[in-house]
């Protein structure tokens, strides 16, 4: 709900502000978007912080859009600031136009969090942010040339050699070299890890004058989740402080999405978050279909549900598994590993494939759930909670695993709404937060769970209230399973989903209605949604600009594990060695989330 | 004594036996180990090479001998070279002293089943184990790499540790026999007619604990934990000398294994004992019982952290062996004839009260309070809730 349309400026910020707050204490003001001029923000967000009425103190994300050539937008860019109030579950959209060209204050001494956000928006789309303690680059190399999510950034065309035109392509060396700012690539690649000019240690270069030891965890550590480096400075096996250098994942899923139609782009999202495809799917599926205004049969909304609390299930056997191995417990990743399989079954049989399902479509599910599917469920259903009282009885009061996880890793609830922390990771700490209960989905309210809190913010506590979060998904998924409703799988539009197949024989307009959809997609109205669902990792979400026509112009996602990740070096700092690798394997990050 | 040559000629050949037996534990040790934790795991592991994948050790050593043998950047070529020798020369003689049979008549001679009847053997076996950790520390110094580096340290600083409960713990067996032979341990153990694991259980478990940290067995992996420390000492390593590592790693394994089963399982001890053919049978059956529970070991327990493994090797393990020590001097001294039994019972009582404590504890700890969330109650039910 908009406040108003006027721009928030120096004259009218009072008057516009006390009209925010008039709405944001009625019902319909719960969530509520303001427009506000460039200069501005850092004082709208400072009274939106810690005014005692609003408190909106976790910034979810800031979304960047390049309105390139669009009429009607004054600026050519907009920055939108989404802040949640978690105490009674508010939500604010900020949207800031920025003409190009000029600089943005930063709110990262308000919202910390915002120091990564910043920092993506500067790499990929340019923004210049005033007074940011730490503007480099964070996805891409730090000698990129450009900001690729501009519209205006060059795509694709460079002719890949082949034995056909081997003399008449330019190597690709020699197009690196020119990637490069003043160096060539051979260059680049050999200055190595020297600390005074690698971008991610350099936080750490008054340590290294120091003479401390530096030590590069990762991209090819055995426990980095995939390519996450991190840099420590050590005082003997003492952690006096740390940096992450993200990136290495980066296959620029954001700019791909622009290029594809609706249904195409939803592929990408699988392969974000490769511990929990369906929940990515969900995510985005439910930010289209609130874009297009449609409403998914009950059948289909049950069918989601069950199959993202699979996924959450699944997930986080991958997070107990590959948690208990970087602590030394080598069986139990194995025995993980085997129920997970289980449930990648039953993706196998429902989809036809076991990992990037791309299951959950616009419009329902790709298909209906075939014969024996409710049985293998059940029978899922029955095989897993012996398996963690299993689990409970390896680990939960394992005199060792309690000495390694419990004080470790350490951050407190109010650290953790700074930083952006959530999902198990601020439930670990005690915010009893849950975006299945605060802002319901897919019919979530209908299900009877509990979100489960720990209390200490440590690994131990974040490993518990994952493990019962297993044991709450089941208990979803049961009553999913026990009142499935019967119907459609899918709406009937098929101007939007693909018309059934048997209708292709019979019918000229299926014919035509399937040609459409295939060749040319959708149109999706303009504007953009955000809906934020649980993934298994914490608040994901779409925000998804579409200015008309069948591709999407801006697909923005909220990864938690992006935001997570800023908060590592802060559990970490004073640590053990060893705690490192147990505090990376607690947050369960997923690297191709965080990089996109 | 005159020179005899044939003397000799048994010495020689009896140490190569023992050489090549040992080394050729080593491949049975491995495949044992890669079976039982797949099995452990639920997996089916090696079973490509041979029957049952019993070449597999083979294949691998093979592989690794025509691997590449990388020397790194940096590297103090001189050290680099030798600390793999280092580490693996100790871990081989060191099993010089460990008797695996009573004494054999060969064409009329008496030929003891063991290297060499050293009278202080005790002593030699923890000379030798000390000087293994050289190996280590200089591997992880000369490799030029931050992380060896640390696994070396950590190493150095175990090792060190260790060596004290685990010395200890041997006073006990060594008072109760009156003697630091191997061989004479494991007569006094046939005279008094019980292994020294029951009246010296303390110092037997205090012995296995500082053996795994001896051995850099898990949970006491630290210097080689991966997850931590990719490969800890032994990152740069690569071909032969990598293998060598490997290799030490598992014959000190062997090794404490047998110096557990001469000193507190009666060594060749066993039914029919005096046919000398079945010795090393026995021998080598309460071995394998005791590899078997290393890995086991390894396949259930995390591994522990670097402050904890000191803390408990010098917190908890060394006042035990000392306590230990303590209390078999004083019987030992009080009534010098009826030792073994009194500390029988006594240790029989400390079992008792161990399996009571925990019984308790572990009674007592199923909330746990730190938090909000409480164990399962039921098999598969969801448990109740505190908000």
């Amino acid at each position: 709900m908009t406040v108003t349309d006027e721009l928030i400026t120096s004259e009218s910020f009072d008057r516009l502000l006390a009209e925010a707050k008039a709405l944001s204490r009625r019902e319909e003001g719960r969530e509520i978007t303001l427009k506000c001029e460039p200069a501005e923000i850092v004082r709208l967000a400072g009274v939106f912080r810690d005014d005692p009425e609003l408190r909106f103190s976790f910034l979810s994300d800031i979304v960047y859009v390049d309105h390139y050539g669009q009429p009607g937008n004054g600026a050519r860019f907009e920055l939108i600031y989404r802040a949640y109030n978690l105490d009674d579950y508010r939500r604010i959209h900020i949207r800031v136009p920025v003409p190009d060209g000029q600089s943005v204050d930063s709110v990262a001494g308000i919202w910390p969090a915002a120091n990564w956000y910043e920092r993506e928006a500067f790499d990929l789309m340019g923004f210049r942010f005033a007074n940011h303690p730490d503007p480099r680059r964070i996805l891409l190399p730090s000698a990129f040339a450009g900001h690729p999510l501009r519209k205006d950034f060059p795509i694709g065309g460079e002719e890949v050699q082949f034995s056909v035109n081997w003399g008449e392509i330019e190597p690709q060396e020699t197009m690196l070299d020119q990637c490069f700012e003043g160096m060539t690539w051979k260059e680049y690649v050999e200055r190595g890890d020297d600390i005074e000019t690698e971008a991610g240690a350099s936080p750490l270069r008054k340590w290294a004058e120091e003479d401390r030891m530096i030590i590069n965890m990762g991209p090819q550590h055995p426990s980095t989740h995939g390519v996450l480096r991190l840099a420590l400075a050590l005082e003997g096996e003492t952690v006096l402080d740390a940096a992450c250098d993200i990136g290495f994942l980066h296959t620029g899923i954001e700019k791909s999405a622009e290029q594809l139609m609706f249904q195409q782009a939803l592929t990408l999202t699988d392969r974000m978050d490769y511990a929990g495809p369906l929940g990515d799917n969900l995510a985005y599926v439910l930010s289209v279909e609130k874009l297009l205004g449609i409403e998914v049969p009950p059948r289909a909304q049950a069918l989601r549900v069950m199959l993202a609390e699979l996924t959450r299930i699944a997930s986080h056997l991958l997070f107990l598994g590959t948690h208990a191995l970087e602590l030394g417990a080598v069986s139990v990743f194995l025995y993980c590993f085997q129920d997970r399989e289980q449930i990648l079954d039953i993706f196998e049989l429902a989809s036809g494939v076991r990992l990037m399902t791309s299951y959950i479509n616009i419009g329902g599910l790709r298909d209906d759930i075939p014969e024996g599917f409710s049985a293998k469920v059940r029978e899922f259903l029955e095989y897993l909670p012996p398996k963690l009282v299993e689990y409970h009885a390896l680990l939960t009061r394992n005199p060792i695993w309690l000495e390694r996880t419990r004080g470790v890793g350490v951050i407190s609830v109010e650290d953790g709404i700074r930083m952006g922390v959530s999902g198990a990771n601020i439930r670990g700490s005690g915010l009893k937060w849950d975006v299945r209960k605060a802002w319901p989905y897919s019919g979530y309210e209908n299900y009877d769970f509990e979100i489960p809190t720990g209390s200490n913010g440590d690994v131990y506590d974040r490993y518990l209230v994952r493990m019962e979060e297993m044991r709450q998904s089941l208990r979803i998924v049961r009553q999913a399973l026990d009142n499935l409703p019967g119907g459609d799988y899918r709406i009937s539009d098929y101007k939007i989903v693909l018309p059934p197949r048997d209708r292709l024989a019979v019918s000229m307009e299926a014919v035509i209605h399937h040609f459409l959809v295939a060749s040319r997609g959708f149109d999706v109205p303009a504007g953009d949604a955000y809906v934020s669902t649980e993934s298994a990792r914490g608040e994901m979400g779409f925000h998804v600009v579409s200015h008309g026509g069948p591709k999407p112009w801006r697909m923005k996602m909220r990864p938690p594990s992006f935001a997570t990740l800023q908060a590592l070096p802060k559990m970490v700092t004073g640590g053990m060695l060893a705690d490192v690798v147990a505090t990376v394997g607690s947050i369960d990050i997923i690297l191709g989330e965080v990089d996109r | 004594m005159p020179f005899d040559v044939t003397e000799l000629v048994i010495a020689i050949v009896k140490a190569l036996v023992v050489f090549v037996a040992l080394l050729s534990i080593v491949p049975v040790l491995i495949w044992m180990e890669r079976k039982v934790i797949a099995d452990i795991q639920i997996r089916i592991g090696p079973n490509r090479a041979g029957p049952f994948g019993l070449l597999q050790p083979l294949a691998d050593a093979i592989k690794l001998i025509f691997k590449e043998n990388i020397i790194t950047q940096g590297a103090d070529k001189v050290v680099y070279f030798f600390a793999p020798a280092v580490s693996m020369v100790p871990a081989i003689i060191t099993f010089a002293v460990v008797p695996f049979g009573d004494t054999a008549h060969i064409l009329g001679r008496k030929v003891l089943l063991q290297v060499a009847d050293v009278n202080i053997g005790i002593l030699y076996i923890l000379a030798l184990s000390s000087l293994g950790v050289y190996g280590i520390v200089l591997a992880g110094w000369s490799s030029n790499n931050k992380y060896s580096l640390l696994g070396g340290v950590r190493s150095s600083a175990q090792m060190i540790s260790y060596e004290l409960p685990l010395g200890l713990a041997l006073v006990g067996p060594v008072l109760l026999s009156g003697s630091l032979s191997l061989r004479e341990m494991i007569n006094a153990q046939g005279r008094a007619g019980v292994w020294f694991i029951v009246p010296q259980f303390l110092a037997f478990a205090v012995y296995l604990i500082s053996g795994f940290a001896e051995t850099n067995r898990a949970p006491f992996d630290l210097p080689e934990a991966e997850q931590e420390l990719t490969a800890g000492y032994h990152t740069e390593y690569s071909s032969f000398r990598f293998a060598l590592f490997y290799m030490a790693e598992y014959v000190n394994m062997v090794t404490v294994g047998a110096v557990a089963t001469t000193i507190f399982l009666g060594g060749w001890r066993g039914p029919f004992g005096n046919i000398v053919i079945l010795q090393p049978v026995w021998f080598l059956v309460k071995l394998f019982a005791i590899l078997y529970f290393f890995i086991w070991v390894r396949g259930t327990l995390p591994r522990l952290r670097y402050d904890k493994l000191m803390k408990l090797g010098w917190k908890v393990l060394l006042p035990l062996a000392l306590l230990n020590l303590m209390v078999t001097a004083t019987v030992k001294a009080l009534a010098p004839q009826s030792a073994i039994p009194i500390m029988s019972v006594l240790s029989l009582v400390l079992v008792a009260i161990g399996v009571i404590a925990l019984t308790i504890i572990s009674a007592r700890s199923t909330r746990t309070p730190a938090s909000g969330l409480r164990e399962p109650s039921a098999e598969g039910a969801f448990y109740t809730w505190e908000s």
